[in-house]
């Protein structure tokens, strides 16, 4: 955790990041040691971001889906 | 002063000074604007133009190449379809990169089997097209330098093309 909030720190107000993860901000504490780190790193990835909220089901299954779809034709 | 010599004395300078595409097109401006009697100024402006540009288009190119972004996923190749209205205006909205500017941060979340990769490829491809350096890398592998034994080769083969900069 401590490397990553490093390199947060580093960018924090200096340069964009964008982080995909498949945690939700809650469970980041769960697989870093320090929660005072991790709150200080999430909170600074935070304060200035544009948070998308893409719950959607999987475009590949979908894909998937289509082809097998066009085959059975 | 011949315009002979003038070339033989300025083709090397230009050279040394890296000036490329000065080099390769002043004497054909330098025709064009005897022609169109153009002022000393206005040839100077539009050599300096030039060689702006294509240290521009060069920059960006280097820097696509070197972000190893998926070239072929872009956000005219995503089906913006099945977002949610909401979010695809947001996504909209980061194709002129201006988050880049403010130093906003993007932070998609989504379950892990939906589009996110793909969404994600395409801004800092964007951003790349505008002049921002972006790099496309796994969490473990920023600060590879400090895990050189940990880090897969894949990390390893991308701390060579930029061993000096803080990455972005």
């Amino acid at each position: 955790m401590e490397v990553l909030f490093t390199l947060l720190a580093y960018r924090y107000e200096r340069g964009s990041v964008m982080i995909t993860s498949n945690l939700p901000f809650s469970k980041w504490e769960t697989i870093f040691k320090d929660p005072m780190t991790t709150a200080a790193a999430i909170d600074r990835l935070v304060h200035h971001s544009v948070i998308l909220e893409l719950n959607l089901p999987s475009y590949r299954l979908e894909q998937s889906k289509k082809q097998t779809t066009k085959r059975e034709k | 002063m011949m315009n002979a010599d003038i070339h033989t004395r300025l083709d090397p300078f230009l050279r040394e000074m890296r000036l490329p595409t000065m080099r390769a097109i002043y004497r054909e401006d330098a025709d064009t604007a005897r022609r169109e009697s153009s002022t000393y100024e206005e040839y100077l402006f539009g050599l300096v133009e030039s060689e702006r540009q294509t240290r521009h288009d060069n920059r960006i190119q280097r820097l696509l190449k070197q972000s190893r972004l998926p070239l072929e996923k872009t956000l005219e190749t995503f089906d913006r379809g099945r977002l949610p209205q909401k979010v695809n205006m947001q996504v909209g909205t980061l194709v002129d990169g201006a988050f880049l500017e403010r130093r906003e941060n993007i932070l998609p979340s989504a379950t892990p089997v939906a589009a996110r990769p793909i969404c994600c490829a395409g801004s800092p491809m964007s951003s790349s097209r505008l002049g921002a350096p972006s790099t496309l890398r796994p969490v473990n592998c920023w600060y590879r330098n400090s895990l050189p034994q940990k880090s897969p080769s894949f990390c390893r083969r991308s701390s060579n093309a930029s061993p000096n900069t803080m990455p972005y």
